[in-house]
């Protein structure tokens, strides 16, 4: 009886971290198994794990993807914090052995419609113009469709390309892309780890109707100092890190620039020597460890775009971000994070006129508070909780004249969004998993300004005039999340997702994606907060020892409170701008499959979703649903790398989806002499079908103990495809009477090569 | 803007193809195309009625015929307009007068259409200069082209809405310049033109047409339509009309003033 209570009460903790041993880099989402138990833990965002057990001795093994595992005796009598640090595997894939624990997270879990991306593999994957670019990879994936030919706008499950949570390092990135979305400001040598989240968002995330798509940038090597980068045909990367004092902080530097503008330069026209065309990327961090329980952390990005022609018109875009974080472990079972964060999105158009120099000035910035606290209550239940407050300053145009005064601003406006969330993740028996939890969010759009109301016929019936931080409107509501895994057997599970999302900020956009000058709208007296709710069903199993990894997810999601422009709507730098919105609502659903190859000399995987996607609007089609542009039936996507031997690899990717929805003309008139398209509904025709093979070879030179480099080569629609980028109606020069549709494509046997190099 | 951004990027960067191709379109059920205008000025006055045709027909466009048309005013005027040729009605004794409202009556097998249009008052034109200048950004020895500013006073407390016409040597170049006055009430306003197109001893007249909202809004929604590029606007859509009962086109009044210079 006595030694009954006695073991009730003697629990310990182990808790630390788990780092790689090469250059210290915490590894996040690393096993942490007690084999006598068959019980562990996985480490958190930041590498850190806690796992409370009774007092006893155990085997405790550390398990990691592409990392040789580790088993340490712990002789468990009081609380220990043990920092592991875990070796990568060799190159040669054929010595990885596969172990049964550590590979079946994607079974085990409660998480569903989450990929992770890894971004050594990323670096394989034939991509446009060989910049890789994990925003081109996750278009791989199942339900993640691509926005178009060459874009990195993605909608996810239906979901808008403003739907998507893009956090870089906890700061929101605004606009995801460079060059009007041909590349994404994403420079994947500082990256560490790449998670998107297509269903089931835990409650530590809001803000986002579709998806989370969190990156992580590298902390920097804490053991020595590493030079790596490329040289490309478009651009050139260096990133330089290693440590500022041994092993408590260090530092990484990574740039990236391109010069098809030094090209340019070169060229004999006139018009394209003064062009001006260019982006950069700067991303920088370090981090230090004051004490064993407290790390702060500073990151920060900085892209911009240029573009400008002839000193006549220009036009230039950019993100700034920035992260504060502090990392404090309160005891061995608590672990917090504390955050502030800058993130700034703007452009600005500069055109001259005779001696007028006009500027436009748009853009949104945001100052973020955010705390997250991780209680480890016992091995079998973890709680995560915390609180989120962000200050919005919205700039809708200000439009500048050199020769007046400010020719017009639209006024500013502002909101305060805040969130509080508590999940709890439980293991209620060794079948059953869940995740719980509930968000709660509010949205306060905030004075000073005027609020306009309109008529039907969009005509302003009253202004209300609004003092600073007073309340012009507010919204809140509660978001409840939950997601459970039942394991049928060892390699097969279910799992079951329902979530709520709200989102505050909605992006009106009217062009397919990236547009540099799509407008952030936030929620106010007119315009609603998005809402969603999402339910999913998976099944998941593993073939072979776990080489094969295969899924089967369907979903619903309901949008509601959806915005669109209104039929010949009113856009440039318009006050009313909200009365040039319509509201609808939309609805996808969809099956996705998945199966992934990990491991041998042939890797890659195969998805395809089939899917639809609608919206519905009293102003579009006489309110009946209409497919929304990026509704295709079929999607798929096929990745395979093989590696030959220690120097060579090939890859090849092929993709092929249905037509986008598109509204083409069903008759035409006459009016004013001019021919005029008539049309009669909306997106009820579909652009050809899309296909496009992409093949690379890398060649990895001889690697020595301090260097090594690898050459690739990689050319982009293989075959030639003239894919429909857009298509046009025009008169025929030849006789005006007779109409002609015209095809543009872009991207036909696009070659790269580049160098890759680290020392 | 946008458009000739991404144009240029394209152009620039880009290794893009075009070709003519074949397109399965649907043929939607005719309808009626109406397009009226009243002005100021002595009539007769014209409206024409068409169906709209198959895309890809290459026809000439349907003409409707034996309709009947009757445009009316707000101080008495009746006027029934005759077909003077297939699909093209004239009126007989009706004067556009300034600050009147017109009525349009359509009546198309048995189907009525029916439009509104106010006359507004007309805004004089105070002077067209012309001066010659490089193209901004453009090297000291670059060549100069022309510069055509218009300048006229708009009305105070009153909503209005402009639309020029632009004639080189005597034809139409651009008729679907828009102009109001939300933004600068009362001011003095300008159109500027820049174009390489005119030449010594052109002569470059400009219409100032005064017209009501719902024209204003028919021009500027045709206008999108007309600049139609997938990746620049958003689904195409038809033009707002201001005729009742579905059909296509417009009914306006407008009051037009003209000014005329040689370039030298």
């Amino acid at each position: 009886m006595y030694s009954a209570t006695s073991f009730a009460q003697s629990k310990y903790t182990i808790s630390g971290y788990v780092r790689d041993a090469t250059n210290g880099e915490e590894l996040i989402g690393a096993t942490v198994y007690i084999s006598e138990l068959q019980d562990g833990t996985i480490s958190n965002e930041y590498g850190f794990y806690s796992i409370t057990l009774p007092k006893g001795n155990y085997q405790v093994e550390f398990h990691y993807m592409g990392y040789v595992s580790v088993k340490q005796r712990v002789t468990l009598n009081q609380n220990q914090s043990i920092i592991k640090e875990l070796s990568p595997n060799a190159l040669d894939l054929e010595e990885i052995i596969i172990s049964g624990e550590r590979d079946d997270k994607n079974v085990k879990s409660t998480e569903m419609g989450t990929m992770k991306l890894d971004p050594a593999e990323v670096r394989m994957i034939p991509v446009l113009f060989g910049e890789q670019d994990i925003l081109k990879t996750i278009q791989l994936m199942p339900g993640i469709k691509s926005a178009g030919e060459g874009s990195s706008g993605f909608h996810v499950r239906g979901g808008g390309a403003d739907q998507n949570l893009i956090l870089l390092d906890e700061a929101p990135v605004y606009n995801a892309s460079h060059l009007l979305g041909f590349f994404s400001v994403f420079n994947s040598d500082a990256l560490k780890d790449v998670k998107i989240i297509k269903g089931g968002m835990p409650a530590e995330y809001g803000g986002r109707l579709s998806s989370v798509l969190d990156i992580k940038m590298k902390d920097g090597n804490s053991k020595g100092y590493d030079f790596s980068g490329g040289i490309g045909l478009i651009s050139s990367r260096l990133t330089v890190e290693g440590p500022i004092v041994k092993d408590k902080s260090s530092f990484i530097v990574s740039g990236r620039r391109t010069y098809a503008d030094v090209f340019l330069k070169l060229s004999s026209r006139e018009e394209l020597k003064n062009t001006q065309l260019y982006f950069y990327d700067l991303n920088v961090k370090a981090n230090y460890k004051i004490s064993d329980k407290d790390r702060i952390f500073v990151s920060g990005y900085l892209g911009r775009d240029k573009f400008g022609f002839n000193d006549v018109m220009g036009v230039d875009w950019g993100n700034i971000t920035g992260t504060l974080r502090w990392n404090h472990i309160f005891s061995d079972k608590l672990f917090s994070n504390t955050s502030l964060i800058y993130s700034d999105y703007n452009y600005e158009i500069n055109a001259s006129f005779g001696d007028d120099k006009i500027s436009i000035l748009s853009g949104i910035q945001d100052f973020n508070f955010k705390e997250d606290l991780q209680y480890y209550l016992n091995s079998k239940n973890t709680i995560k909780f915390g609180l989120n407050a962000i200050y919005h300053t919205f700039i809708p145009g200000k439009v500048e004249v050199s020769s007046l005064d400010t020719l017009f601003k639209i006024e500013d406006d502002f909101a305060l969004e805040t969130a509080a969330y508590v999940s709890w993740e439980s293991e209620i028996t060794s079948r059953l998993k869940i995740n719980a939890g509930i968000r709660f969010s509010d949205f306060a759009a905030l004075g000073p300004g005027d609020v306009f109301t309109y008529n039907e016929e969009s005509i302003v019936t009253d202004t209300t005039n609004f003092r600073k931080n007073e309340i012009i409107e507010n919204y809140w509501g509660f978001e409840p999340r939950f997601s459970a895994s039942f394991l049928l057997n060892e390699k097969s599970s279910i799992k079951a997702s329902y979530n709520r999302n709200r989102q505050y900020l909605q992006l009106v956009s009217n062009a397919t994606s990236g547009t540099p000058m799509d407008a952030w709208i936030p929620s106010s007296n007119i315009v609603k907060p998005g809402i969603s709710n999402q339910v999913a069903l998976g099944y998941f199993r593993n073939f072979n020892d776990n080489s094969f990894e295969t899924s089967v997810e369907i979903y619903y999601k309901e949008l509601q409170n959806q915005v669109d422009y209104k039929n010949g709507a009113d856009l440039m730098f318009n006050p009313l701008i909200e009365s040039q919105l319509v509201f609808g609502d939309g609805r996808a659903y969809g099956l996705e499959l998945y199966i992934k190859k990990r491991s041998g000399k042939l890797t890659g995987w195969i998805s395809y979703t089939l899917a639809r996607t609608e919206n519905q609007f009293d102003e579009i089609s006489n309110g009946s649903w209409y497919p929304v542009k990026h509704d295709r039936t079929h999607d798929i996507a096929i990745v395979g790398m093989y590696q030959f031997n220690e120097k060579w690899n090939v890859s090849a990717t092929w993709v092929y989806n249905t037509g986008d929805a598109v509204t083409f003309p069903s008759g035409k008139y006459m009016i004013d002499g001019r021919l005029v398209s008539y049309y009669t509904e909306r997106n009820g025709y579909r652009m050809p079908d899309y296909h496009r093979l992409d093949i690379g070879v890398t060649y990895y030179r001889k690697k020595t103990a301090t260097c090594e480099s690898s050459w690739n080569a990689s050319l982009y629609n293989a075959y030639g495809r003239e894919n429909a980028y857009t298509i046009n109606f025009r008169q025929s020069e030849d006789d005006p009477n007779v109409t002609e549709a015209v095809q543009m494509s872009l991207f036909r046997f696009i070659p790269s090569i580049s160098y890759n190099f680290k020392f | 803007m946008k458009s000739l951004i991404i144009a240029i990027v394209a152009l620039v960067i880009l290794s893009s193809c075009e070709k003519v191709v074949e397109l399965d379109l649907n043929s939607a059920d005719p309808k009626l195309v109406v397009e009226g205008l009243i002005n100021n000025e002595a009539g007769p006055y014209v409206v024409n009625l068409t169906y709209t045709t198959n895309f890809f027909n290459p026809d000439k466009i349907p003409a409707v015929m034996g309709a009947s048309v009757i445009v009316s005013d707000d101080a008495g005027q009746v006027d029934t307009f005759t077909e003077i040729e297939d699909g093209v009605y004239m009126s007989g004794h009706l004067q556009g007068i300034e600050g009147r409202t017109y009525f349009l009556n359509v009546i198309v097998d048995g189907t009525t259409y029916s439009a509104e249009s106010y006359l507004p008052f007309e805004r004089p034109i105070d002077s067209v200069l012309s001066e010659k200048i490089k193209f901004p950004g453009t090297p000291a020895h670059a060549p100069k082209f022309y510069l055509i500013s218009t300048y006229f006073t708009d009305t105070v407390n009153v909503v209005n809405h402009y639309r020029f016409r632009t004639y080189l040597n005597g034809v139409v170049i651009d008729d679907i310049s828009l102009l109001n006055d939300e933004l600068n009430d009362g001011e003095s306003m300008s159109l500027q033109q820049f174009t390489a197109d005119f030449k010594k001893n052109d002569t470059i007249s400009i219409e100032l047409c005064s017209i009501d909202e719902k024209v204003y809004t028919y021009y500027s929604t045709l206008a999108d339509v007309m600049n139609t590029n997938p990746m620049s606007t958003s689904a195409p859509a038809n033009p707002i009309s201001n005729i009742s009962n579905g059909a296509l086109g417009y009914f306006g009044a407008l009051s037009s003033s003209k000014m005329s210079i040689v370039l030298k």
